[in-house]
């Protein structure tokens, strides 16, 4: 389709008014901290702002999201719950598209799940592109996440006084239709895009000692790594990892049982492998209980297990899981360090 | 819970719940009473034997008892004995129960002195010992944490156990549902928190309302003592001054041995 071009002053009157009519969530601050929230008006939105403190994929998938609820008086009687409600998600970073991107594969691709195929079709996203990086915790220049060409339904980018948009979907053109003033983009606004990208790569260090291409292998080599055990006397397995980070997904489902004993719900939550309880089963026994294992096991999934299954980047280098550690545990340093202790391993095979 | 227990309480048809009071503030039992909305519901699945705090009438037979409070006189101990031999389960209410709270913060001190300062020259007529908690005198079924215990999650268990359902009682920490309310970190907000090793399951109410966690729910299953020593060590406070964050709450534990303080130590 083709590209617009909008005066930033026309996108803020055009928001201003969709925040009117619809349900329009976007970034906003609150110190040092940015939430999607439901907004009212353009001036809310953050202006800068980090990864949100949450993931958008809270939208898509709920923190906790009722199923079905059922009711067993006279026989069993169930009704499956979806949730409708139309939304546009304003000001998703890059790193967030790639992240629903996956989710989208697994969620919509692989499993068919009704709940999540029901938010997504209410759901438009609008990205904007990062011209220079969050802060020094996010690398998603090195995961390669940096430019995106999926999930969004529209893409802006910065160009001074105006947005260049890029439209992804009919939803995405269906949306611009509310905007009074834009134009279609020329030949001139795509040559002042590709400068931006251009400039965009000298902001962004790369901060990955390895291939990303190597970095499968690279874990599947320190199965054995002195790092994890290093890793697993520091981590708090407090779930804060797991729990802002965009591609996690996993969750618990549980029944909760109304007073009367006859009637119910059944509902999913969060769940994180940096929990005890997560690999436990019906007799007590946590497939997965010292927390080194646990923590070796994050890793694998965000640099190894989900592309090898999926043939998607697990890791989309936001940076959420390092800047909201409390002891400090980054996945920068910790691929890095794998990446440089190969010798210690090979002691360690001799040893056996 | 064990098999015997559930097994116990599926026999139940309306089983006979009596509540009882040590050493304590009477604060978790108003929240059973604070559910006003449910509380008739609440009747038909359970009969009352025993709730000084909710009714006048008495009954030496039922089927659970709820104990709140710490144990801080020698004539407790009988009382607990006898609970016991009496219900089929046994269940604590709060912090003060376990892992013994606000009541055990004059354990470590000299007790003589502790109840001179509390009743003066009557002190001899309250014989007071060290506070410890109802599972150190006899065997506890389950605990509903908190200072107070929640009265939604009072609910969920009494749901849960007449179901024969393992108590939906979180063993992980503070931390997790504080990451998912998006609260600012207290640790961000210049302040220190024990919610990384302290039992979750509260919706981290006290971070989310501007202050940080003080551990009323006791221990997680798994907390990682040593690695939130060294955090708050680099949040510079000293050795006394961790154990004197743990002591709000979990003070009985902190002075055991066996307990929190050889978990603390390094």
């Amino acid at each position: 389709m083709i590209d617009r071009v909008i005066q930033k002053a026309h996108l803020t009157e055009f928001l201003d008014h969709l925040a009117g009519e619809r349900v329009v969530a976007a970034p906003v601050a609150d110190g040092p901290l940015t939430r999607f929230r439901r907004i009212h008006s353009a001036a809310e939105i953050a202006a800068h702002y980090l990864p949100t403190a949450l993931p958008p994929s809270k939208y898509l998938l709920p923190t906790k999201e009722v199923l079905l609820r059922y009711r067993y008086d006279h026989g069993v009687s169930a009704e499956a719950q979806f949730d409708t409600q139309e939304m546009i998600a304003f000001g998703v970073r890059p790193c967030d598209l790639h992240a629903l991107a996956l989710l989208d594969a697994i969620f919509i691709d692989d499993k068919h799940d009704g709940h999540y195929m029901a938010r997504r079709q209410h759901v438009v996203l609008v990205g904007i592109e990062c011209l220079s990086p969050c802060d020094d915790h996010c690398f998603c220049e090195s995961m390669e996440t940096l430019e995106v060409h999926t999930a969004y339904d529209l893409l802006l980018t910065d160009l001074g006084e105006a947005y260049y948009v890029r439209i992804g979907s009919a939803a995405g053109k269906e949306l611009l239709k509310g905007v009074d003033s834009m134009r279609e983009a020329v030949y001139e606004d795509r040559t002042r895009l590709r400068k931006a990208h251009e400039a965009r790569y000298a902001a962004f260090t790369p901060r990955l000692e390895t291939d990303l291409s190597q970095l499968p292998d690279l874990l599947a080599d320190s199965s054995d790594s002195l790092l994890w055990d290093v890793l697993g006397e520091k981590c708090l397995s407090c779930g804060a990892c797991t729990n802002v980070c965009p591609t996690c997904y996993c969750f618990d489902v549980k029944d909760e049982v109304d007073l009367g004993l006859s009637s119910g719900e059944r509902y999913r939550a969060w769940d994180s492998c940096q929990l005890e309880e997560f690999a436990m089963v019906g007799t007590g026994e946590s497939f997965r209980q010292p927390r080194n294992m646990r923590v070796k096991h994050r890793f694998n999934r965000k640099g190894r297990y989900i592309l090898e299954r999926y043939g998607m980047q697990g890791c989309v280098g936001c940076g959420r899981c390092a800047r909201n550690c409390l002891v400090g545990i980054d996945p920068v340093e910790v691929f890095n360090q794998l990446k440089g202790q190969p010798v210690e391993r090979q002691e360690r095979q001799v040893m056996r | 819970m064990s098999e015997a227990m559930i097994e116990a309480l599926q026999t139940l048809k309306r089983p006979r719940v009596a509540v009882f009071e040590l050493a304590s503030c009477a604060g978790c039992q108003l929240q059973i009473l604070n559910c006003e909305d449910e509380l008739v519901d609440l009747l038909q699945l359970i009969e009352l034997a025993y709730f000084k705090e909710a009714m006048t009438e008495t009954s030496d037979v039922y089927d659970l008892a709820l104990i709140e409070g710490a144990v801080t006189r020698e004539a407790d101990e009988d009382k607990l004995r006898t609970i016991r031999e009496r219900a089929k389960l046994v269940g604590t209410l709060g912090a003060c129960a376990f892992p013994v709270g606000i009541p055990g913060l004059k354990n470590g001190h000299d007790l003589e002195e502790v109840a001179r300062q509390v009743y003066g020259e009557h002190a001899s007529y309250f014989p007071s010992v060290e506070a410890k908690p109802v599972d150190s005198v006899i065997k506890v079924d389950l605990h509903i944490p908190g200072c107070p215990i929640h009265k939604d999650e009072f609910l969920r268990v009494v749901t849960g156990v007449l179901l024969g359902r393992k108590p939906p009682i979180p063993g992980y920490p503070v931390c997790v549902e504080c990451r998912l309310k998006e609260n600012i970190c207290a640790f961000d907000r210049g302040l220190i928190c024990l919610g990384p090793v302290t039992r979750g399951g509260c919706g981290a109410i006290c971070p989310s309302y501007g202050s940080r966690c003080f551990g009323c729910r006791g221990l997680a299953d798994d907390p990682n003592l040593a690695s939130v020593e060294n955090l708050l060590e680099d949040h510079g406070r000293t050795r006394e001054d961790i154990l004197a964050e743990y002591a709000l709450y979990n003070g009985y534990y902190a002075l055991h041995d066996g307990g929190l303080k050889a978990k603390v130590a390094p």
